[in-house]
């Protein structure tokens, strides 16, 4: 680890554009979170808090099912 | 025990895209009334029009995508859902809880980076 290495304080984006909740048939916000081959990118990178991972997780496998959403893509 | 009760569920359907309007308005009409028979009352219905399914499902690549709020019995979700599956039109269905109505389809935008 570098010496002058400062660990930046990340605040969940949901909590920033004060969403309550996470709608299933919100496909913009659900695809920012989503990989090319359709996985869910995990919360390390993307800073959402653990509530909010909670509910895309739930959002983007209800998504899924109704075909919003792919279970995998291949590109 | 638990007590049975009424509540709000939020139904949304893909139907068929190879159905003829008329076909659709009957489809649809099959649907609602299967609530209301069962002493449910339906609230408002959501056109979400043709889309692309992300991938197959029974051979199709299309949909027609219909949302409808409704206020049921709690009972009477598992026959309602029976009767769905025997239903030709409907290619797939889910029947969520929800806690409002919405008025508009419309969700706000995430800004910022991440």
């Amino acid at each position: 680890m570098p010496k002058n290495f400062v660990k930046q304080k990340r605040i969940c984006p949901f909590k920033i554009n004060n969403f309550k909740d996470i709608d299933y048939k919100d496909v913009e916000t659900l695809k920012k979170f989503i990989t090319d081959k359709g996985k869910i990118i995990p919360r390390r990178i993307t800073g959402v808090s653990s509530y909010f991972q909670k509910l895309l997780k739930n959002a983007i496998k209800k998504a899924r099912y109704m075909a919003f959403l792919p279970f995998v893509s291949k590109e | 025990m638990e007590k049975k009760r009424n509540r709000l569920y939020e139904g949304m359907y893909i139907l068929n895209s190879s159905l003829s309007e008329e076909a659709l308005k009957k489809s649809i009409k099959k649907i609602t009334e299967t609530i209301t028979k069962k002493g449910g009352e339906v609230h408002k219905i959501h056109e979400m029009g043709k889309k692309k399914l992300s991938y197959e499902i029974k051979g199709k690549k299309e949909g027609f995508y219909y949302l409808i709020y409704f206020t049921t019995n709690s009972s009477n979700i598992a026959p309602l859902c029976k009767e769905y599956n025997f239903h030709e039109d409907i290619i797939r269905f889910i029947i969520i809880q929800t806690k409002s109505i919405k008025e508009k389809l419309e969700y706000p935008v995430l800004k910022g980076e991440f």
